[in-house]
């Protein structure tokens, strides 16, 4: 693949992925309505939120300083950052970011922030929500470390773009603890984009909030650029995840018949993926706050277990 | 010309400063002096760093090992020094470090002029940097011992400046005990050395020959471990510095935290890969698991702290963890005959010992001027400095980011190093060995978590939302020579992060001029490296790119301030999240590794009826482990046989002339 090429896939991922965020969460709330006996919002209504965020003023509190203005800036950024880096439905092999310990820690540097700006405003709520935040991302980072461990053995580097690229090689038995892993892949995406059973997203009652109380006190244009990163994460999750764990579609080859199929059978994959996570929190209770950390724990022990296996 | 001649006049010089600002300090002793006391201890200190600075560097430019004598006045004490890579290196980050404490002190030691004589202040911290210098070029082990000495009692000097403080005074007390013990020790092992050597000089040891039996050097690693472990802060000999290092005034801690504890990581890479011929697994399995839960251990303790300095020094504890992990690491590979990953696992010892040098050298010093203009060290008290002290919460902020490895900052760089060692440690053929690097991975997994939620607490308690006491309601930014300490240490944080890939030829070539059992010629160097450039560029794009959708989209909105909304209720300061309820859940949840204790004491508002409350005091802390279930058992056991050896005075003459009868009788059987 030739430097331009990998240009301008970069480019169009890290236009598309902000494209289609809000019609995926769109996918999932339509989905949770159907499954709970609603109707439910049309699927574009994403869209129409993050248009009518951005036409309203702000208001900011006077005790906030610099950070909170700065960190909605900051987590977009990321969340394009990780768009242009996690390979979607081609393997780019210029990429610097694609390294599966920069995404990590960039998910880090997401929680880190947005923590920092909910203790800025100085509201009760506010500070309640990052010590929650910051207590489940400090356990989730070593589960969704060990949730891709199994795949840095196997290949022997932590590239992400070169591990999806020779997925294709595996026989179908390397995928049992793949499997494993992959499950505990989900616990990890459930916790870090804050959905059921880690956190409510469509809660109201601010004591349960764990993220949204963080973001409570934003307005505005900001509020639209943190609601769109945290919608681009949930997205790329998914992405990262399927091409990880059900890499069948993959396009290996770069022909324009490929990157089609690629785009059909990635879609196919989304959609099924978006009807497990609105089947998941649609029959499950949200779990008491002390009961997460065993959740998370689950995970890392199923990670340790599926690297276990392929190492010995 | 880059001779030796110059290197060695330079080096010779910055000693000479050090030397001139110890004796003016203590010519400036008089009261009239007062004025001059600070920048006369400093000025030369500052320049006698900068004169460091410029020799290492000279020397890596010129790249031969120097050795050279000066004339001792002991007989059996040789002034031998040998200035090579790694002792350049170290005389980099202490000249660093000390030019920037310097240029920081003139400014923060304004508010103790008045209540304590500087000059001592001055006399001790010219010796301690001195100190620090010689230690890392001796080329003799009883000179190694006496400069050792020097700098664990210059650095004592230091910790008890601040007399009037009794918490001062007795983590002093505590650090000079340890460190006795330690170089107790550190005595036991180089003078086994020299023993077995037959002579006290480190060249000799360097250049081997000698079959040391399989016992030797086990003894020596086990009693150079535990004297330079105390030293370095490793568990379980680091009580001393939680209590040591915030006593200290603040760029000494910074020049404790970053340089003095890497010289005793110095003298142990030394003893390991320079003395002993041959590296034996199992000291590799005991370093890299002192590490790992150093590091595990250390962070939770940390982040339970509410005293700023006590949760960086704890911080410091973490790091010095990971650090000895990779050291564990370099071990186990020279010992299983892998030269290459040994140098690359030393690489990434050195490296991440400049890294944290850098991030908490800044750490400590923007946090002593939040110290002193708050006149508190307690986290509760702070809140709202970022709008009293901008430059401070960026320099901390900078700093805060590079501790918790996030890219593209130089403690990600060193991070991202440490995993691949791990990873690639995993592929070892030996089950135990693959089973220790996978643990190894799972502490340092848990302790970047923990990482990143103690500096939320630390900087968004300082830093954020309201003011929460008088001193923090009436801070004052930090004055000119603070700021420029602030701007060169970020500087190097932020640079050396985005040139990582290039200055891992400098430090391959440090590290294969330690591992012996390598081909000279075989320096790597195709280290394993991002191009942290490239993606800090990326990462500038993006922010832009953020920018301009949003230019794009929210054009005509604007922005209006108000006041924080709590459902109505008129907030106070108070209602913020304390610093102890935010690490409240990590610790609950966390009990089965580290037990913690809470106790609250409730004011009762009238007649003591705890009903009405006027007060209530919570106190979360972490239940010390090492102190109750290591010291306190061995304190009683000491002072047991203390007592009963007390049995032999029982004060009667008599019993006296007994015990000399006994002993001349034995000395005329022995000489017989």
């Amino acid at each position: 693949m030739t430097f331009s090429t990998a240009i301008i896939i970069a480019v169009a991922q890290l236009l598309l992925i902000p494209l289609f965020s809000p019609l995926v969460i769109g996918i999932i709330r339509k989905c949770k309505a159907k499954l709970q006996g609603r109707v439910g919002a049309s699927v574009i209504q994403p869209y129409r939120d993050l248009r009518k965020l951005f036409s309203k003023d702000e208001v900011i509190s006077s005790d906030a300083s610099w950070v909170f203005y700065v960190t909605p800036y900051l987590l977009f950024a990321i969340s394009l950052l990780l768009a242009s880096a996690v390979p979607v439905l081609v393997a780019l092999t210029f990429n610097p970011m694609s390294d599966l310990l920069i995404m990590a820690y960039l998910l880090g540097l997401s929680a880190f922030l947005s923590a920092l700006a909910g203790m800025d405003t100085g509201s009760a709520f506010g500070g309640f929500g990052s010590s929650r935040e910051m207590t489940f991302t400090a356990l989730v980072e070593g589960a969704l470390l060990f949730s891709l461990l199994p795949f840095i053995f196997i290949f022997g580097t932590t590239d992400v773009s070169e591990i999806v690229a020779r997925m294709h090689i595996l026989p179908l038995i390397a995928f049992f603890p793949l499997s494993l892993a992959g499950i505990a892949y989900m616990i990890a995406l459930l916790t870090e984009n804050a959905r059921i059973p880690v956190d409510n997203p469509t809660t109201h009652l601010e004591l349960t909030m764990i993220h949204e109380a963080m973001i409570l006190e934003y307005s505005g244009k900001r509020l639209a650029l943190i609601e769109w990163a945290s919608w681009n994460k949930l997205l790329l999750f998914i992405v990262l995840g399927l091409n990880l764990f059900v890499p069948w579609g993959f396009v290996v080859a770069l022909t324009a018949q490929a990157v089609v199929k690629g785009f059909i059978i990635l879609s196919v994959k989304i959609a099924l993926c978006i009807g497990i996570i609105a089947l998941i929190e649609s029959t499950m209770a949200k779990f008491r706050i002390f009961r997460v950390p065993e959740f998370i724990f689950t995970s890392l022990v199923l990670g340790i277990i599926s690297v276990l296996i392929i190492i010995l | 010309m880059i001779t030796t001649a110059l290197i060695i006049t330079i080096l010779l010089g910055s000693l000479c400063l050090y030397a001139a600002g110890a004796i003016v300090s203590l010519l400036l002793l008089s009261k009239r002096a007062k004025s001059l006391r600070n920048i006369g201890a400093h000025a030369p200190a500052f320049l006698g760093s900068v004169g460091l600075v410029l020799a290492s560097v000279l020397f890596f430019v010129q790249g031969t090992p120097i050795t050279f004598t000066l004339p001792s006045t002991f007989d059996f004490i040789p002034f031998l020094f040998r200035l090579d890579l790694l002792s350049a290196f170290f005389l980099l980050l202490i000249g660093v470090l000390g030019a920037v404490a310097s240029c920081y002190a003139g400014d923060y030691l304004k508010h103790y002029e008045e209540e304590y004589n500087l000059a001592f202040l001055g006399f001790a911290y010219n010796i301690f940097l001195a100190s620090m210098a010689l230690v890392v070029t001796a080329n003799n082990a009883l000179y190694f011992l006496v400069v050792w000495e020097i700098m664990s009692l210059s650095s004592y000097l230091l910790i008890v400046f601040e007399h009037h403080r009794e918490d001062n005074v007795r983590a002093g007390l505590f650090y000079f005990i340890m460190m006795h013990i330690g170089g107790a020790a550190i005595t036991g092992a180089l003078l086994l050395l020299a023993h077995a050597y037959g002579t006290t000089n480190f060249d000799v040891f360097r250049a081997g020959g000698v079959d040391l039996g399989k016992i030797l050097p086990s003894i020596v690693f086990i009693l150079a471990l535990i004297g330079f472990g105390t030293k370095a802060g490793m568990m379980p000999f680091h009580t001393w510095l939680p209590e040591a290092h915030p006593a200290a005034p603040s760029h000494v801690s910074a020049l404790m935290s970053g340089v003095m504890v890497k010289t005793a990581l110095y003298m142990l890479i030394r003893v390991i890969f320079d003395f002993m011929p041959l590296q034996v697994p199992w000291w590799g399995v005991l370093l890299m698991c002192i590490g790992a839960l150093g590091a595990v251990l250390g962070i939770l303790t940390g982040l339970a702290q509410t005293n700023i300095k006590k949760l960086l020094a704890y911080s410091t504890i973490e790091n010095i963890g990971l650090i000895t992990l990779m050291l564990g690491a370099a071990v186990l590979f020279s010992a299983y005959h892998a030269p290459t990953l040994a140098i690359v696992a030393l690489v990434a010892m050195l490296f991440h010992i400049g890294n944290h040098a850098f991030f908490k050298g800044l750490l400590f010093l923007s946090a002593g001027s939040v110290v002193s203009a708050t006149g508190t060290t307690n986290i509760e008290a702070y809140g709202g400095l970022a709008k009293r002290m901008p430059k401070t919460t960026i320099a901390f902020f900078v700093a805060a980011l590079a501790a918790c490895a996030f890219p593209p900052l130089n403690g990600f760089a060193s991070e991202w190093l440490m995993f691949q060692i791990l990873f690639t440690g995993v592929g070892a053929p030996i089950l135990s060995i693959k089973l220790l690097f996978l643990g190894a991975i799972v502490a340092i997994a848990l302790t970047s978590g923990l990482t990143m939620l103690t500096f939320v607490k630390a900087f968004g308690g300082t830093f954020l939302a309201r003011p929460r006491s008088e001193g923090s309601a009436t801070a004052h930014e930090a004055g000119f020579g603070s700021m420029t300490a602030y701007a060169i240490l970020a500087f190097l944080v932020i640079w050396i992060g985005l040139v990582a890939k290039s200055l891992l030829p400098l430090l391959s070539k440090i590290a294969s001029s330690i591992e012996s059992g390598a081909l000279a010629a075989n320096t790597v160097q195709k280290l394993p490296m991002l191009n942290m450039t490239t993606i800090a560029l990326v990462m500038f794009i993006a922010v832009i790119v953020a920018l301009l959708i949003t230019a794009s989209f929210a054009l005509r909105t604007k922005v209006v301030i108000g006041r924080t909304w709590d459902c109505g209720y008129p907030l106070a300061a108070n209602n913020e999240i304390s610093a102890t309820a935010f690490s409240r859940s990590i610790l609950m949840i966390l009990k089965k590794i580290l037990p913690t204790k809470k106790h609250a004491v409730t004011e009762g508002a009238q007649n003591g009826n705890t009903y009405f409350m006027s007060s209530k005091t919570v106190t979360l802390e972490v239940v010390n482990v090492f102190e109750k279930y290591l010291y306190q058992p061995i304190e009683r056991v000491a002072a047991f046989l203390n007592v009963q050896v007390k049995k032999i005075q029982n004060g009667h003459v008599n019993l006296y002339i007994l015990y000399i009868l006994v002993t001349l009788i034995l000395l005329i059987l022995f000489s017989l």
